[in-house]
């Protein structure tokens, strides 16, 4: 009879092991879930890894279940189970146990009931334990298969980024404040909160859930044609594209009144026309970009001069895009006043300088003595007096480049002795090919600024160009430089037609010598 | 807030095979389902007590 009763009171208990783990689950998955919200799992992230100065935070957005909400789940569920177990204990334990009913010897004497009702909660608790641990070896035997299928995948994408990135160089270049950032931020189209890392992992490996609830694809390749791309640091928006395209960098610096600003023009004049004889798309993806091009070019078509690049902060880039969609090519021309470099307070916003994949430095040829010297003989041009030394912001800029920890050697750099048109109206010619005009520098007593070129640089070609518009078919082509840059860091043009496009003036090399 | 259906789902998912472990073991206990080999290991119990009974070592 007791085996019996023993019997039955454990199978009670277990009956109500199994209704615990009910109340449990429904308690813990259902009515009062501990739901880990992208905010507070973005704060634990944080307090588990701070975010370190000029480090991105983390986003906003669901984090994958197995990472955080599974975890959640397996302690909330534990924590119902719990509670119901000790309220369930809370009569038969005053009363048997304790004084807090009265007095328990009065329970005690009818022996059975409280040894049978501790029996059956001893292995009620016994029973949802076991039964809680199953559901525990399920749950992490669930997390493990995802973890397995889910981990190669999350390498294999993050590596194919990786590679895509460093193949197509898609950086994020921002032509306001000239932050570059390897991918950019992203924004939410509902809730417009900015997704700074959009890279497959906690967040989710083919989409992510923002914090408002909207489904965002993961890895700028696919986020960059779906989401409206922003800086990392000023927040401005970006190109389409920005981040999943070829991203290059060209900045043109030099003393002022040089010839930069209409070099710039002249050269994008010719690239255009490059580009629509070669059938590539040409485009100005903003329109601040575009308004700037079309005012430059109107003026270079009237004949006009170029206004002076305004002085008081560096302008923003002219942005272009070359080609269509996802093989494009995104370019940005950074023009700087020559005033910059000598301004000391203007020193730190000229960060875009060490950014820059190929530098373009424009001579003004007035600068050099021999020219003055030959044109003044002339009687040409008056008032070269106050030309500054040709070296002088060159040395300035390489100076900067090598105080900020710039590796020169990665970057490219054109020598581009303009205003070629003026001085074939006063009957002077230059040379053509690279060596040659490298040559006619040195003796022209240009030989620090040649020498450090070819030393300081990964690569420098000289060239001598007229900033006009419709030469690209001369051999003063403004766009040669500019071509051979974009060429050099993989932007698709077609093979440039003929050779040695100047012919070399012996006259000239002599008249112009080396300054003794 | 709502919440999203990827952990709707994955909750479902392990509740649900718990459920059919705890199921599947218990048909088994006795006698029946995948697990019906159990119910051999209940019958020796069950004679057991019996036995015991017989010889009168359980009142």
């Amino acid at each position: 009879m007791i085996a019996i009763a023993l019997i039955l009171t454990a199978g009670l208990g277990i009956l109500i092991g199994l209704v615990l783990l009910g109340l449990g689950l429904v308690r813990g998955l259902v009515t009062r879930p501990d739901l880990v919200e992208p905010a507070a799992y973005r704060d634990e992230r944080e307090k588990a890894r701070p975010t370190r100065a000029g480090g991105l935070r983390p986003d906003k957005a669901w984090p994958f279940y197995p990472f955080r909400q599974a975890w959640a789940d397996l302690g909330k569920v534990w924590a119902e189970i719990s509670a119901c177990y000790r309220a369930m204990w809370k009569w038969p334990g005053d009363a048997f146990y304790s004084d807090k009913r009265g007095s328990p010897v009065g329970w005690w004497i009818i022996f059975p009931v409280p040894v049978v009702i501790t029996i059956c909660l001893l292995v009620a608790g016994v029973a949802s334990a076991a039964f809680y641990s199953l559901f525990a070896l399920v749950s992490l035997a669930c997390l493990a298969v995802t973890t397995v299928l889910t981990g190669p995948v999350t390498l294999v994408l993050l590596g194919l980024e990786n590679g895509r990135r460093a193949r197509l160089r898609t950086q994020a270049s921002c032509p306001r404040c000239f932050h570059v950032t390897p991918w950019p931020a992203y924004r939410c189209p509902h809730c417009s909160i900015l997704h700074r890392d959009v890279r497959p992992g906690r967040l989710g490996l083919i989409i992510r859930r923002c914090e408002c609830g909207t489904l965002l694809p993961t890895m700028p390749l696919r986020a960059a044609w779906q989401l409206k791309a922003a800086c990392q640091r000023c927040r401005k928006p970006l190109p389409p594209g920005a981040g999943a395209v070829r991203d290059v960098r060209i900045s043109v610096f030099g003393d002022p009144a040089a010839g930069k600003t209409r070099f710039l023009h002249a050269a994008l004049d010719s690239l255009m026309a490059t580009a629509e004889r070669a059938g590539i798309a040409f485009g100005f993806p903003d329109q601040s970009s575009q308004e700037q091009v079309e005012l430059g070019l109107g003026r270079l078509r009237a004949g006009q001069d170029t206004a002076r690049t305004a002085g008081t902060a560096p302008p923003p880039a002219v942005t272009l895009r070359l080609g269509i969609g996802r093989r494009s090519a995104l370019v940005h021309l950074f023009d700087t006043a020559g005033g910059h470099f000598r301004d000391p307070q203007m020193h730190d916003s000229l960060g875009f300088l060490g950014y820059s994949h190929g530098l373009v430095y424009v001579i003004d040829p007035y600068s050099i003595g021999p020219v003055r010297e030959r044109l003044a003989g002339r009687g040409g041009r008056h008032g070269y007096e106050a030309v500054p030394d040709p070296e002088a912001a060159y040395g300035e800029v390489v100076e900067r480049l090598r105080d900020s920890g710039v590796a020169a050697r990665g970057q490219r750099l054109a020598v581009v002795v303009s205003k070629a048109d003026l001085l074939q109206a006063a009957g002077l010619s230059l040379p053509g090919d690279s060596d040659l005009i490298a040559d006619w520098l040195m003796k022209s007593g240009a030989h620090n600024l040649v020498l450090s070129a070819r030393r300081e640089f990964a690569e420098a070609r000289f060239f001598v160009v007229a900033s006009q518009s419709g030469a690209e078919a001369r051999a003063d082509d403004p766009g040669a430089p500019l071509r051979w840059l974009l060429r050099s860091y993989g932007v698709r043009l077609p093979a440039e037609t003929g050779s040695g496009r100047h012919r070399v003036s012996q006259r000239l090399g002599e008249t112009t010598g080396a300054r003794s | 807030m709502r919440i999203p259906p990827q952990i709707v789902i994955f909750r479902i998912v392990t509740v649900t095979i718990t459920a059919l472990i705890l199921l599947t073991v218990g048909l088994g206990l006795a006698g029946w389902g995948p697990l019906g080999a159990l119910g051999a290991r209940t019958s020796q119990a069950d004679q057991l007590v019996h036995i015991l009974r017989a010889k009168g070592w359980l009142a």
